[in-house]
């Protein structure tokens, strides 16, 4: 399996990048990369985009992202009346945004009750979806929008 | 045929080992493409 190569190849903890099949449409199967930081590290996710884009993956093919999620642990605080989450041990934020799906509403509601204890949030990056290479050619906004699907308090 | 799987894949392995700042502690990338199909 690609994914187990690669592990070897880059001299990666076994378990901290998981490629799955799952085979949820008829036409075209889709898949899950699954991914960690190492202990005591961030995932930088500038990196991430550039990292992809440099692999020169080519369009034609049908293949692209279809929705990144990602966990954050911080602080929520507002700014021009955003909810922002600063990342602990970095000079990074992200705004904060409610999922279009109802199910998630708790989620981004609990936001207001957390005040400033450091939360574990995990959310879909916003507007980043779309066949390869078009979705790379788009620069991020800087913060990224997450969008909220579960909050938990870490203290 | 996964491929381009593997190089994303392969990315990603290389930000893991190598980042020293960032945002994210963890995450899950769905991606589809017809050469898994």
């Amino acid at each position: 399996m690609a994914c187990d190569a690669t592990a070897r190849l880059y001299d990666v903890d076994e378990d901290s990048v998981v490629f799955e099949k799952l085979q949820k449409t008829e036409k075209y199967d889709q898949g899950t990369i699954t991914f960690r930081a190492r202990k005591d590290k961030l995932i930088d996710l500038d990196q991430l985009h550039e990292s992809i884009w440099a692999t020169r993956l080519s369009g034609g093919t049908r293949s692209g992202l279809v929705s990144l999620e990602v966990t954050v642990i911080g602080e929520v605080v507002t700014a021009e009346g955003k909810a922002v989450l600063k990342v602990s041990g970095s000079d990074k934020e992200f705004v904060l945004g409610k999922h279009s799906d109802e199910k998630f509403a708790a989620a981004f509601t609990k936001l207001q009750v957390t005040g400033s204890k450091a939360v574990k949030l995990t959310g879909r990056v916003d507007n980043y979806v779309g066949q390869w290479p078009s979705v790379l050619k788009k620069q991020p906004t800087n913060p990224r929008r997450i969008l909220v699907t579960d909050v938990e308090l870490t203290e | 045929m996964n491929t381009r799987y593997g190089r994303a894949v392969a990315a990603i392995s290389l930000l893991v080992a190598s980042s020293a700042s960032g945002q994210v502690v963890n995450g899950i990338m769905t991606v589809t493409g017809a050469e898994m199909h």
